[in-house]
């Protein structure tokens, strides 16, 4: 069936899309790693509200594990924003709450600063790269056109994305262990006593000009 | 109460997007946001500490 008189023959999903969003999927990975690895030292001890921004990394992710496994869609970039969003927020809630002008910020430095910091930068940098990647991204086909083209496409061998397969992976397991690091705090019964308590930090009281 | 909620809700979700159960992985993401951001809107109820 001739379609090039309604439809512009391309490839429905860019390959440069899918390797973009795993590269993206592995830094993310990478950093919730680093993290774990912080945490389980104990060097960066787990306050709540920075556990909630541990959550928030994981949803960035996974608008990009979505796409690597639902194909590329502007609604997936849209769940990948919204993490990304909520990171930004609590960071900077953790930044009014210790590290303004007369407070005295804890936590290990990496590169010489904070790791509220980072990740305002992590949420700053990740609705960047959403929105490069928007940028890039190829048309959306209706799922009949797609339907239709693997059709015609029986005699291609299929391959196994291996690639796409691994990034997944590495990330189920990050979010994984950071579950168990989240339970590992907690008893069966006393875990978030006192729990908006900690969530207000007792901000130091800010000098007086 | 428990503080690991949000966390096992993106788990879970990570887990379903993983399976290919698209309309339980939305679900549990939209939870997942909804129970992360409830938390988070506990620390609103203290002074921001600066001058908006």
């Amino acid at each position: 069936m001739d379609r090039s008189v309604v439809f512009t023959p391309r490839e429905p999903v860019l390959p440069g899309g899918i390797f973009l969003n795993c590269l993206c999927l592995l830094a993310i990975s990478g950093y919730l790693g680093l993290l774990l690895y912080l945490q389980s030292m104990a060097l960066l001890p787990g306050t709540p509200l920075r556990q909630l921004q541990y959550t928030g990394i994981i949803l960035t992710g996974i608008g990009f594990l979505r796409n690597l496994r639902f194909g590329i869609k502007s609604a997936h970039y849209g769940v990948a924003l919204v993490g990304a969003l909520l990171t930004g927020l609590m960071a900077l809630r953790q930044i009014s709450l210790e590290a303004l002008a007369g407070q005295t910020p804890t936590g290990p430095l990496l590169q010489g600063m904070h790791f509220h910091t980072w990740m305002a930068l992590f949420s700053l940098a990740a609705m960047l790269t959403i929105a490069a990647l928007l940028g890039v991204k190829s048309a959306e086909y209706p799922a009949t056109l797609l339907l239709l083209q693997s059709a015609e496409k029986e005699n291609e061998p299929r391959r196994i994305p291996w690639g796409r397969i691994g990034a997944g992976t590495i990330f189920v397991l990050l979010a994984g262990a950071h579950l168990v690091a989240s339970m590992g705090g907690c008893g069966r019964l006393v875990c978030g006593e006192g729990l908006i308590d900690l969530l207000q930090l007792h901000s130091q009281p800010s000098p007086k000009p | 109460m428990f503080l690991y909620l949000p966390f096992l809700l993106a788990f879970l979700t990570v887990l379903g997007i993983a399976l290919g159960w698209k309309s339980l992985s939305n679900k549990l993401w939209l939870a997942s946001t909804i129970v992360t951001l409830w938390w988070f809107s506990q620390t609103a109820q203290a002074p921001l500490g600066f001058i908006l």
